[in-house]
């Protein structure tokens, strides 16, 4: 009972209505723009593949993903530490690990939610709605699902260490993400996206030029990553920043700022 | 209930409070202090929210800090606003109840109760986003007391309230006192606790400054004279008899009111039990009476100013 209470209300906290609209434009965000390409588009050139591909490449996984992820993640904590809230939780007889994952989970939920109906519509969008079988959508849905716990679990980890959580999430997401993951050799290794995009790959649309990147990776070819090993990767990842966020909650202060002294 | 043994607390370089040892009972006890003076801090730690630097903090034999035995039996009703706004009172306290393990057709009851005890029925199925600072307190209250706690602290309870309010919670305060929970309450107001206790805990500086029963603690205090202030109509005559007392050691008229008269005695005891008979050997007609000192006001001022 104790857990779902702390589910549901982490849960009504994100459908606050100013988060809830921004979750729709988030939503229909790579559709409109599934749409803006298909009809500025001769027809006859319009190749749906393409245009999934580079939209759920460049969007869904490269941005929607990783700040829906990152924002649940980081207000398990954060929000309760703004709100000064978090006394009344702490001082309740249920296990601090369990008022964070239950939280979490609270929060990652519309996230997944979000993230996955953007990839939905934006299918529907390129494909048309009884194309569907024989995309990549339903690979995509399950990779995003592990993306949303990789990341989430991440953003829950600084939201445990760091007051200003969201700042470093932010950093890290399109900082590192976007820059680790384009070095040469086994750099790209130490990123999230990596493992995600072995799991679904995407082809990004060439324009017959190569960049300083590309020319970097001709020369110093990275070691192929199993899908196997994407999915092991990615999984302990999440298992082991949670565990380290559950661990630290349960052993540090929580104090809400003005409040002390 | 609650033991603190040399309780110290370092924020950095700053100290929050300072070797506090004190031992609070069952009843209601009061933090009393200056903003600043470490009550927040003292309740962080009773409440399990703050470890100690040094020393150790116990309640029910127990170290607080993320102790899910502790806050089986302990309510907590912070003196921040930090509410759920988007919720309505009855869902706020509701979802506590849940978290605090209450089920079904219990948990439905002990809300009720908590909501009428703090006289919010009306309002519970409002937003809390819409509450008066009146409202949270109360709504904070009925949070921190729906799981039936033994012990209960409250910082800084009263604030914000108008004074039906104030008159509504202290009396609240004092009944729950009464079933014999240990209440801990902070306060910077004096005036305020002093309608709801007399064993208080004076804190200053991060330091215990005193502890125990306030007109006890103001009778420890031989350095100041205790003052008496007394209204007759013969208030020349009525100084002159007081004066022969030998632990009267000042009689002074005030400029303002002529009939009045301030004594300042050592010995308050022997003063108020040897009063009733000079005035009924000299016929004095007394309109009023008043102990300037037997309040927190006074004690206070005393023990921080010297």
């Amino acid at each position: 009972m104790s857990d779902l209470m702390l589910f549901q209300t982490a849960l009504r906290e994100y459908l606050t209505a100013k988060r809830f609209a921004v979750a729709v434009v988030v939503v229909l965000l790579p559709s409109l723009l599934a749409v803006l390409w298909k009809y500025t588009t001769d027809r006859a050139f319009f190749d749906p593949r393409l245009a999934y591909d580079a939209l759920a490449l460049g969007l869904i996984f490269g941005f929607i993903l990783i700040i829906t992820s990152m924002l649940a993640g980081t207000s398990v904590v954060s929000q309760e530490m703004e709100r000064k809230s978090i006394v009344y939780l702490l001082t309740r007889p249920v296990p601090r690990a369990r008022i964070l994952l239950a939280r979490f989970l609270g929060m990652l939920v519309p996230a997944a939610l979000t993230t996955c109906l953007s990839a939905f519509l934006l299918a529907v969008t390129c494909f048309g709605p009884r194309n569907l079988s024989g995309t990549p959508l339903m690979r995509d849905l399950g990779v995003l699902l592990i993306g949303v716990f990789a990341y989430g679990s991440l953003a829950l980890l600084l939201g445990t260490l760091l007051r200003k959580a969201i700042m470093y999430a932010i950093y890290f997401a399109f900082g590192w993400e976007n820059t680790v993951s384009n070095l040469p050799g086994s750099f790209r290794k130490i990123s999230i996206i990596t493992y995600l995009k072995v799991l679904a790959p995407h082809s990004p649309p060439s324009n017959g030029s190569s960049d300083l990147i590309e020319i970097l990776q001709h020369l110093s070819p990275p070691k192929a990553i199993t899908p196997s090993s994407a999915v092991m990767v990615l999984f302990a990842v999440t298992v082991a920043a949670a565990a380290l966020a559950a661990l630290v909650f349960t052993f540090r202060e929580y104090s809400p700022k003005d409040d002390a002294a | 209930m609650i033991s603190l043994r040399n309780a110290s607390r370092w924020y950095g370089q700053v100290i929050g409070i300072n070797d506090i040892t004190a031992d609070l009972p069952p009843g209601l006890t009061a933090l009393l202090g200056p903003n600043g003076a470490g009550k927040s801090t003292l309740i962080k730690l009773i409440t399990g929210i703050l470890r100690p630097t040094t020393g150790s903090v116990l309640v029910f034999g127990e170290r607080p800090f993320a102790n899910t035995k502790v806050y089986r039996r302990l309510g907590y009703c912070p003196e921040i606003d930090g509410l759920y706004e988007s919720m309505t009172g009855r869902e706020f306290v509701t979802a506590m109840a849940a978290v605090s393990g209450l089920k079904g057709a219990l948990l439905r009851k002990k809300v009720d109760e908590a909501i009428s005890l703090v006289g919010m029925e009306a309002a519970a199925s409002r937003v809390i986003g819409g509450y008066s600072k009146g409202m949270k307190q109360r709504i904070k209250l009925a949070q921190a007391i729906v799981h039936d706690p033994d012990v209960l602290v409250l910082d800084e309870p009263l604030s914000g309230l108008d004074p039906i309010g104030r008159r509504d919670m202290t009396n609240l305060i004092c009944s729950l006192a009464q079933q014999g929970k240990c209440i801990v309450v902070s306060s910077h107001i004096l005036h305020e606790v002093e309608q709801m206790t007399s064993n208080i805990l004076l804190l200053y500086r991060g330091r215990l400054l005193a502890s125990g029963d306030v007109y006890h603690i103001r009778s420890l205090i031989d350095k100041h004279p205790h003052r008496v202030q007394i209204e007759t109509s013969e208030p020349r005559l009525l100084a002159a008899e007081l004066m022969r007392f030998p632990h009267v050691v000042s009689v002074r008229f005030s400029d303002g009111s002529p009939n009045q008269v301030e004594v300042e005695t050592k010995n308050p005891e022997a003063f108020y039990s040897q009063l009733p008979d000079v005035v009924l050997e000299g016929d004095f007609e007394i309109t009023a009476f008043e102990s300037l000192d037997n309040n927190l006001e006074a004690v206070f001022r005393y023990l921080t100013e010297g």
